[in-house]
């Protein structure tokens, strides 16, 4: 087997034992890695109904074919588990040394399991593993595990930790690599703090098994350089994501006041020529030419990395546009370790619920002061915070009072920084994404304003959510890599296959990927039908409150326009006929046999209601 | 024809303003216009009041128009 190791680490936290396995290459080929290795195991090993905060739960690091190899934003990781915000299949994609370390130290996927008996970090040096007391680090920020881990393993171990957010259980903690990066919004970082697993550290010294590994290391130097004089060609990086904030205000889909309005005229204090004004250092991912992370000072002094959805979340959606206050807020989720997008609209449906009389408490958009504190109880689980760390769903099924409405989530995962009321392609996306919503599965916006028109709902958005979905699924997240170079740069998607190719001696072409993201995209809508067996199309609608007339921009751009129930439906409709899947959302047995699920449909098929074949579509006026 | 340019993104830097208006040869299309900044070649998305606009797409007098990055989200 080359490009895979073939091997799988397999980690005990209760007893304290590991073991090592072999994948097959048939498992690889069919599955890529990262998500799709992922995914496929969590569906074998989890029995349905699994808790995800129990010690049955697992926890997986994951990389794939072409992972660590010095290529163009290679530098990704995968960490998978089942989720406690939205009780199925969750991930996320981290930048991190641990991508190489661990291909060097012979693996593509660590499996933890069970529950240590004492806070621990597990180190990992090539085939020996050590499992450790974290009593040093425990209770502590992930800028001090990390500097503490660094100290002791140097600045190119692979770290991954948890802060006080995973300790506590917040089911939106992320884990955290790197001082700046961030992976695992669904509550990965709450699955690692149930195990009583502070950090992971991982050091190897092997060489990776390429079919080329000749062509491949040309082939990796030379399109670094290519991809960074595309950056410097664009000027991309001088304010990286942050740029997204001005577009966003200027097209009215920036989230303000919990999505109630769509503009703000003093976004622009917060927009990416005043973030990168305010730069004092930059920081990125490993084998990256188009370094993201923007790191400005924060009303305490501290170095606070910020990016777009930090800002327009912890910013115009809680009205505080105050840049150093702003990045004090993205500072404490970083350090505390939660997800800045879940706790920015958390705290955004707070203070809405209170406006709206669903629930009493002292918290008004736009008081920082207030928000910074409400932040720390909700990393400690303190006070009001208890209820804040388990999210907006979770929170509006208890105030009640109609308030699910405006807890603007998917699934249970609050959606990015990107305001749907008049966006129908991306509130499908943000609809459909089977881990709930995320920006990363298929960002349709600009497309719907380049090609399409804003306010339409016609096939070729479905159609275009589907084509995301896959290349996502398969080439980003499984490869797995970062999309910049793709969409940001116009860096050719064709390279990825070849990539593939030169590490895995393979003959692939992209509709090999979308293939495979299709089976994959297939099997995390099937986890998600196993594990909410009476689901129906209603999972896979935006927040209610897009529909509602009542929020309606009284002014602007898109004065008085919403999203409309009926035309959504039918948007939803050709999503599912794309797809192959009934309509209730799950996917049909004839389409998970066509995708190599037969085994797996007839597991869902004793759980849930699985259709044999696509009902036809037969919407009127389609 | 005066066409009030807003620029999104590094063009900003690139370019060196943010906003301002610009002197253009009348029925000048979109991507004479993104040749005429120079952007050729880099993804980007120009709209005008909220639509997106095509590469032969014509400009008219007093517009105003963005032109962005392209982007996949933060």
């Amino acid at each position: 087997m080359k490009g895979w190791t073939g091997n799988i680490l397999r980690i005990n936290l209760t007893k304290s034992s590991y073991k090592k396995e072999r994948f097959t290459e048939e498992f690889a080929r069919k599955w890529i890695g990262g998500r799709g290795f992922a995914a496929k195991i969590l569906w074998d090993e989890l029995a349905p109904g699994t808790d995800a905060l129990g010690p049955d739960n697992k926890l997986l690091v994951v990389q794939g074919p072409v992972s660590g190899v010095p290529m163009p934003n290679s530098g990704k990781t995968i960490v998978a588990a089942k989720s406690p915000l939205t009780g199925t299949y969750g991930d996320g994609n981290i930048g991190s040394h641990i991508t190489i370390q661990m291909r060097k130290a012979g693996y593509d996927v660590l499996i933890f399991e069970g529950k240590a008996p004492a806070p621990t970090y597990v180190f990992i040096e090539d085939d020996k593993v050590s499992f450790l007391p974290a009593t040093e680090i425990w209770g502590k920020g992930t800028y001090e595990a990390q500097g503490w881990l660094e100290q002791k393993y140097g600045k190119t171990a692979g770290i991954l930790s948890i802060g006080q957010g995973g300790e506590n259980l917040v089911l939106y903690a992320v884990i955290r690599s790197m001082e700046g990066r961030a992976g695992g919004r669904p509550g990965i970082g709450a699955v690692m703090g149930s195990k009583n697993l502070k950090a992971i550290v991982v050091k190897g010294t092997k060489e990776v098994p390429m079919a080329d590994p000749k062509a491949m290391k040309a082939r990796g130097l030379a399109d670094l350089k290519t991809v960074g004089a595309l950056d410097k060609k664009a000027k991309w990086s001088v304010q990286g994501t942050n740029a997204v904030l001005a577009w966003c205000n200027e097209m009215w889909a920036l989230p303000v006041r919990n999505s109630r309005h769509s503009h703000h005229p003093e976004a622009w204090k917060l927009d990416g020529e005043r973030t990168s004004a305010a730069r004092v250092a930059t920081y990125g991912c490993p084998h990256c030419t188009m370094r993201c992370g923007i790191a400005i000072l924060d009303q305490e002094g501290h170095e606070s990395e910020i990016d777009y959805e930090n800002v327009g979340m912890l910013g115009p959606n809680l009205e505080i546009f105050d840049i150093k206050q702003m990045a004090s807020l993205n500072y404490m989720c970083d350090d505390y370790g939660v997800d800045t997008i879940c706790a920015g609209s958390a705290l955004s449906f707070y203070a809405d619920a209170i406006d709206h009389g669903a629930a009493r408490g002292n918290f008004e958009f736009g008081d920082a002061a207030r928000a910074k504190e409400l932040l720390r109880l909700t990393a400690h689980r303190e006070g009001i915070g208890d209820l804040l760390a388990d999210g907006s769903l979770k929170m509006a099924r208890k105030f009640g009072h109609h308030s699910e409405a405006y807890a603007i989530q998917c699934k249970g995962l609050d959606l990015s920084a990107y305001n749907c009321k008049y966006v129908p392609g991306q509130a499908l996306a943000f609809g459909t994404s089977a881990i709930g919503a995320h920006h990363k599965e298929a960002w349709i916006i600009t497309y719907e304003l380049k090609f399409s028109e804003r306010g339409a709902y016609g096939r070729d958005k479905a159609q275009k959510v589907v084509d995301l979905q896959r290349i996502r699924s398969s080439i980003f997240e499984s490869l797995p890599l970062c999309r910049f170079p793709w969409i940001e740069l116009g860096w050719d998607l064709k390279n990825y296959p070849e990539y593939f190719n030169l590490a895995t001696g393979s003959k692939w072409t992209l509709d090999d990927f979308t293939n495979t993201g299709d089976r994959i995209y297939a099997l995390l809508k099937a986890f998600w039908s196993r594990e909410h067996p009476d689901t129906d199309r209603t999972a896979d609608y935006p927040p209610r409150i897009y529909f509602d007339p009542a929020i309606a921009d009284k002014e602007g751009l898109i004065a008085g326009k919403h999203l409309e129930l009926d035309k959504y439906e039918a948007l939803l409709d050709h999503y599912y006929d794309i797809r192959g899947w009934d309509k209730r959302g799950v996917p049909t047995r004839k389409t998970m046999e066509r995708l190599g699920l037969g085994q797996e449909a007839a597991q869902l098929a004793k759980l849930t209601k699985v259709s044999d074949d696509a009902v036809p579509m037969g919407i009127a006026g389609v | 024809m005066k066409v009030r340019v807003r620029l999104i993104g590094g063009f900003i830097q690139k370019l060196g303003f943010s906003e301002k208006e610009l002197d253009l040869p009348p029925d000048l299309t979109v991507d004479a216009l993104v040749a005429h900044l120079g952007l050729e070649g880099i993804p980007n998305i120009v709209s005008r009041n909220g639509a997106g606009l095509h590469g032969p797409d014509q400009l008219e007098d007093g517009d105003r128009v963005l032109v962005s990055a392209m982007f996949s989200g933060g």
